[in-house]
């Protein structure tokens, strides 16, 4: 609290200066800011000199003081989402330092001394495959300013060898400045392109591909752009480096033999974080604010500790680490924790300027919830029911049924309520209105049919449902004001 | 800056808040993702939850508000089924285009497929020689997606890549995917990025009925009375006969839609003994056992849409002006009744015909002596030795009631025909017309390929009540001659 109270005198500070302005108008504020950030002289103030202000600044101040933290807040947010939404690249790789070093030893020599090489990286979704090579890249670009070319490409856009080649002479051309040329035939553009990367030498600049989703370029007839690629990488025209990004490990088994002849056999594998403390570290490192940003004023470098203090709280309190733990073990996947991170992040504020562990908490739970017994919970008794019945069939192994089966073994539960005098109001619906019910739950893929063309009235047409017993029961068990008898029958209990 | 801004936001929160019911905490969360018009957002969110739950009228007020137009296209993925529509129209409303005459319908910009898509994204879109529109650059751009689950037909790659489009274009855009069907079904094989998941919950009983409310005006309205002062019908009659439909309907529907679709319609109908003075306005109870047959009967054929709504409404309406008598009040569900059946008249003999291939479509061959041989079936039987009941595991869940029709020989039913008809049949009847007749107005189903004429098997297609009418019509008794039916 202590620490509060100190920055809500800092940035009183920030009041002293507004009330030169007389000024509530925001722009002002603004710029009085920036004012205030390049005056020296005002900086050195104490702090304690600005602690007693006249009553009638107050509110002001406040309004000044929330604008400098807002300010903060602002930057602090837009940094982490940046990380987790992974369009800056983090400071370091801490569990990839091998295989960054192997990389970028290989592009550099092709960069520095012209040498043409191939290589695959391989690693599961989200291990850092693109960051990995991105941070290679951006470092190659440091030390070597423009003097070598990049060229993306993508398996999932590029998705023949003609758009293939047009978005490498696209690219090419944009970056090197040449006259745009259009080409009309594949043949055309190859020749082409061939003859800009043969025509060079040793000196020539480097040509970095970059293959992402590496497989889909080998499910491409004859492979024909591998084939050449590699093929200038194995003879000494201009030096290329062709990367591929892939998260097939099978993926040289899908290469051609003249394909796998000419390429490296380079591979790095890539791995997510081995044991959790190498996890929770690389979370942590996400959602801190690392000290070396500029900041001047003594209000920001302030909530800069306390933000990361606040994280560093979070990282021991149990219920999140139950969380991250959570992930980490079932996928090791840092999206999935980033994905969580979101929500938080985006939420904060004035009012909650610090991240906190019940957010994470919270949000965790809604990302991890069966989506399924989710969707249950809205679904109408009568639908309810019908999936019961439906699970009845299960379990029975009768594992695909029909409309009209589904019907019976919910009559015949009927049948038994209304004995028993379970029913509590509830009625047997006609056919026609279960059918309709049924073809409900169809549209939300909760039961689909065995067979993609009907060959029978859509009563008999053969269903498979898409839910587990287990999902069945809780559901059950979720569903708000669920008649007993339905409960104990969707449970299993005898009535 | 913050300030102002902040407390526009508040506002526009505020109002969408109060113009959907129920769902504050769903607006804040994509409130909040969103952020301010610079800031990064999540490459994609889906929003799943149940039909009619306020996905798309919510994103598309919520973005209608709080973003410019240029900001945020919405797209309907059942209008644009091909990679080339989603991707024109896209542009097309982020830069503001609306292809008319005047540009003689033509889309900004063509793209094919989404390697042209991404360029567009790089390199901006021309507007004319001088300026370019350059898309995601600094503002974030949204893309909504509705029915995002007809992706998974447009093309195997679109949805990966529209999953992580601002990473794969460099750019700030952020997807937003539609759709009722969980993300499972999303998922390819290859894997993808995975969209941030918002749930849209079932709305409340509380909620639904403020959402009902709102279907009528305002002001309440006045209804003339058969001899008397007009009376005033507020929104508290309007709830309670709201909550009288969500009580009758909420077992078996909770779509909102269906909902108000019941709401509108029988409305005229409960208000009805108001008209006529038979009851006032709050004796709901009352309201309720008066209008009670309409709803029971009725109710059924609006909600199985047996009756078209504007037929059902011009019935009403006649009704509320006294065209029809009042002793008649039956008279609209009897008169819905009669032309709901399918009723169509077959040729006696065809009728026989397509009983006959019922009974071969439903009862198991093994049978057919017993059912149908004019000779006694109980000697051969005997010398064989009586038959175990063949002990069903399933419970009798496998029946063939309940499997649906199996196909038959053509000759098969031929036998059953000639045995179930009782006199000799005229010479002038073309027994294979007929067939083929049936079998054009589907009622029967030819099974094997058509180029094959020897052992033409058939299926038939028609539900047991509809076997009931006809065979009623010949005075048939099908009851007798069918097997293991309930």
């Amino acid at each position: 609290m202590s620490v509060l109270g100190k920055r809500k005198a800092e940035d009183s500070l920030v009041a002293t200066v507004d009330l030169d302005s007389d000024n509530e108008d925001n722009e002002t504020i603004v710029q009085n800011l920036s004012l205030f950030r390049e005056n020296p002289f005002l900086e050195s103030h104490s702090p304690r000199t600005d602690e007693i202000e006249a009553p009638h600044t107050q509110a002001l101040a406040e309004q000044s003081q929330n604008h400098g933290l807002a300010d903060y807040i602002q930057s602090a947010k837009k940094l982490i989402l940046d990380r987790i939404s992974e369009r800056s690249l983090p400071d370091s790789l801490e569990n990839l330092t091998t295989q960054y070093d192997k990389l970028f030893h290989l592009l550099e020599q092709t960069v520095k001394t012209g040498e043409s090489n191939s290589c695959l990286l391989v690693g599961n979704r989200g291990s850092g495959k693109s960051i990995l090579v991105r941070k290679a890249i951006e470092e190659l670009r440091r030390d070597h300013k423009d003097n070598f070319l990049v060229v993306e490409l993508n398996g999932l856009v590029q998705t023949d060898d003609k758009s293939a080649l047009r978005e490498i002479t696209r690219q090419l051309t944009r970056e090197s400045q040449m006259e745009g040329r259009s080409f009309t035939s594949f043949a055309e553009s190859l020749s082409f392109l061939l003859s800009l990367l043969k025509s060079g030498t040793k000196s020539n600049s480097p040509v970095i591909f970059v293959l992402d989703e590496f497989d889909l370029f080998a499910q491409h007839p004859k492979q024909a752009l591998l084939y050449n690629l590699f093929d200038i990488a194995q003879s000494s025209q201009n030096p290329i480096a062709v990367l591929g990004l892939t998260c097939r490990l099978d993926t040289m088994e899908l290469l051609e033999k003249r394909v796998k002849s000419r390429f490296s056999h380079r591979q790095i594998y890539l791995y997510s974080p081995s044991n959790f403390g190498d996890f929770s570290a690389v979370t942590k490192k996400a959602l801190k604010i690392p000290q070396t940003i500029t900041a001047v004023e003594p209000g920001h470098i302030q909530y800069i500790q306390d933000f990361n203090s606040a994280v560093d709280t979070m990282f021991e309190d149990p219920s999140f680490l139950a969380v991250v733990r959570r992930i980490f073990d079932l996928t090791k996947d840092l999206r999935m924790f980033f994905k969580i991170c979101f929500q938080p992040v985006s939420n904060l504020s004035i009012r909650s300027p610090f991240l906190n562990a019940a957010q994470f908490y919270e949000s965790g739970i809604l990302q991890r919830a069966d989506s399924k017994t989710e969707l249950l919970k809205g679904v109408s008794l009568l639908e309810l029911i019908l999936i019961v019945s439906m699970g009845k069939l299960l379990d029975r192994e009768t594992n695909t049924f029909n409309f009209q089966m589904v019907y019976d073994e919910y009559k015949e539960f009927m049948n038994m309520t209304q004995v028993g005098g379970h029913s509590f109001g509830m009625k047997l619906y006609k056919r026609a209105v279960a059918l309709k019910a049924f073809e409900h739950l169809q549209s939300f893929e909760l039961v689909c049919p065995v067979e993609s063309v009907a060959k029978c009235p859509k009563e008999y047409r053969m269903m498979k449902i898409m839910l587990e017993p287990t999902q069945i029961t809780s559901a059950v068990l979720k569903y708000r004001d669920c008649p007993s008898a339905v409960k104990k029958w969707g449970t299993g209990n005898p009535m | 800056m913050p300030d102002t801004t902040g407390s526009m936001v508040d506002t526009q929160q505020d109002d969408l808040k109060k113009l959907f019911p129920g769902r504050a905490e769903q607006i804040d969360t994509l409130l909040g993702l969103m952020g301010k018009p610079t800031d990064p957002t999540v490459p994609s969110i889906l929003i799943y939850g149940h039909s009619s739950s306020g996905k798309t009228s919510l994103v598309r007020a919520l973005m209608s508000k709080t973003l410019p137009r240029k900001q945020w296209a919405y797209i309907n993925c059942i209008e644009c089924h091909t990679p080339r529509m989603i991707f024109e129209h896209a542009v097309n409303e982020w830069c503001n285009w609306v292809p008319s005459w005047e540009n003689q319908f033509r889309s900004i910009a063509r793209i094919d497929s989404l390697n042209d898509f991404l360029c567009v994204l790089k390199e901006g879109v021309p507007i004319n020689e001088q300026a370019t529109e350059t898309i995601g650059d600094n503002e974030t751009r949204y893309l909504v997606l509705d029915r995002a689950e007809r992706l998974r037909d447009v093309a195997s790659t679109i949805l990966p890549v529209l999953l992580r489009l601002s990473e794969v274009s460099h750019r700030n855009i952020c997807v937003i995917l539609l759709s009722t069907i969980v993300y499972e079904k999303f998922r390819t094989k290859a894997g993808a990025f995975e969209p941030l998941m918002i749930r849209f919950p079932e709305y409340s009983k509380e909620d639904t009925l403020e959402i009902l409310r709102r279907d009528f005006s305002a002001n309440g309205m006045d209804i003339e009375v058969k001899g008397k002062e007009s009376v005033h019908l507020g929104d508290d009659f309007f709830r309670s006969f709201s909550e009288v439909i969500y009580s009758i309907f909420f077992h078996n529907c909770k779509d909102l839609n269906e909902l108000r679709h019941l709401v509108a319609l029988l409305f005229p109908l409960f208000i009805n003994p108001i008209r006529d003075g038979r009851a006032k306005p709050h004796e709901t109870s009352k309201l309720f056992k008066l209008s009670q047959p309409y709803f029971a009967e009725a109710t059924d054929k609006l909600y199985l849409r047996e009756i078209s709504s504007s037929e059902w409404a011009k019935r009403t309406s006649e009704m509320a002006q006294g065209d029809i008598a009042l002793d008649t009040d039956a008279s609209v569900v009897t008169a819905i009744r009669t032309n709901s059946r399918g009723d169509f008249d077959l040729p006696y003999y065809t009728k026989f015909l397509l009983i006959a291939s019922y009974l071969a479509s439903y009862n198991p061959p093994r049978f057919d002596v017993r059912y149908f041989a004019k000779v006694g079936e109980e000697k051969r039987k005997r010398k064989r030795g009586i038959q175990k009941p063949v002990h069903d595991k399933s419970g009798g869940k496998m029946r063939q009631q309940l499997l649906g029709p199996k196909a038959f020989p053509v000759e098969r039913m031929l036998a059953i025909f000639y045995s179930i008809i009782d006199e000799q049949l005229d010479d002038g009847i073309d027994i294979p017309v007929q067939i083929t007749s049936l079998t054009t107005l589907r009622l029967l189903i030819h099974t094997t390929k058509m180029d094959k004429l020897d052992g033409a098997k058939y299926k038939c297609n028609v539900s047991f009540d509809f076997i009931r009418g006809v065979a009623r019509s010949v005075r048939f008794e099908i009851d007798k001659y069918l097997f293991d039916f309930i």
